[in-house]
């Protein structure tokens, strides 16, 4: 049975979650904004290329736990690969995962009360996003697997998107 | 340490499911303005929708359950014949996998027709007050009225759970409506 306390600090960690993203979106202007216009112009390509993703790095995760499961013991090895893979793992996923967060955030906060101040529509998205992820079953299982993947999706195209040439006038480019 | 009190659970489980009401009529309008417009226009349709696709999914859900614990392939593995129990075992994985998907489909999907549903509601009454917030006020109308004892337990929840399916799996497999060109 979940006590009284553990509600209480996940209700905690949803304050420091929201408190982030809006401090993010106070240093990192210009990913969160290519965020969000990837968020708005392909939110389905976002979902899908943030869900790849997220698959790919499961398989590598499961291939490399199962082989440290058969090769175990004192050898430095796996260990080695097991922290370098860690470590892409945060350059591939959760990196690009938190301008798409933010974005998402300022996204929502904008759609709900698009008069308010930047911050305050950080903190209102945030808290909502917040709130929906915690939800029973339908936010711990649906929505915050398809907003993690959303996210990272959207952080993926804004890093790694080809960069559009300007459409030069003949004679004078 | 004490356990959570009960009601204290309902509230939270109430803030949330209301936190995700709002969030999905923001992140998805158009399916949800789609599904509210359905909902408007033929509740009674949405209902029986609901209620007639809830009932197979759930036919199925236990099928796929019964077919998972099915003991035929592992009481003739017992006879010496692996290949017949490891193709029980992957079976089984399968089974279960489709199982998941098939449940978690089944709660987005009613999720998306809730949110129409409390868009709709909030739309009603912005007709009569436009200065209100009708996304807050429709989710926080259609939460407290199913958190009602036994009313809305069991009448109140489960018909807007159906109407939402219903008119969520009508805009999902609705046809184009596309004019034809006249040539």
């Amino acid at each position: 049975m979940m006590t009284a306390l553990s509600i209480l600090s996940i209700l905690l960690g949803g304050m420091t979650i929201i408190a982030l993203l809006a401090t993010f979106d106070l240093f990192f202007l210009k990913p969160v904004s290519r965020a969000r216009q990837k968020l708005e112009l392909a939110p389905r390509k976002s979902f899908l290329v943030g869900l790849i993703n997220v698959i790919f790095w499961f398989v590598i995760l499961v291939i490399w736990f199962e082989w440290t499961q058969a090769n175990g013991g004192p050898e430095m090895m796996p260990y080695l690969i097991g922290t370098t893979l860690g470590i892409l793992l945060i350059i591939g996923l959760v990196i690009p995962g938190i301008p798409g967060l933010v974005a998402l955030a300022g996204l929502t906060g904008e759609r709900w009360n698009a008069s308010s101040s930047s911050l305050g529509k950080d903190l209102r998205g945030g808290l909502l996003l917040v709130l929906a992820c915690l939800t029973p079953y339908v936010g711990w299982f649906i929505f915050t697997p398809a907003l993690l993947c959303t996210a990272i999706g959207a952080g993926l195209l804004t890093f790694f998107q080809r960069k559009e040439k300007t459409p030069t006038i003949a004679g004078y480019a | 340490m004490n356990t959570v009190n009960p009601i204290l659970f309902l509230v939270f489980c109430g803030i949330t499911t209301l936190a995700l009401l709002i969030v999905l009529n923001l992140l998805l309008p158009v399916k949800v303005e789609q599904a509210g417009k359905k909902l408007e226009r033929q509740p009674l349709r949405c209902l029986v929708i609901g209620l007639v696709a809830l009932g197979l999914s759930f036919a199925v859900l236990l099928l796929l359950g019964y077919l998972i614990n099915l003991p035929i392939f592992q009481t003739m593995a017992k006879d010496n014949e692996p290949y017949l129990y490891a193709l029980h075992g992957w079976g089984r994985v399968i089974l279960t996998l489709l199982l998941i998907l098939l449940g978690l489909s089944l709660i987005s999907i009613s999720a998306i027709g809730l949110a129409a549903l409390a868009n709709s509601l909030g739309q009603r009454i912005r007709k009569a007050d436009p200065s209100s917030n009708s996304k807050l006020i429709g989710a926080t109308l259609l939460v407290l009225s199913g958190l009602v004892p036994i009313l809305g337990w069991f009448i109140v929840t489960p018909v807007s759970i159906c109407i939402g399916f219903g008119s969520t799996i009508q805009t999902l497999f609705q046809r184009s409506t596309n004019p034809k060109v006249l040539e």
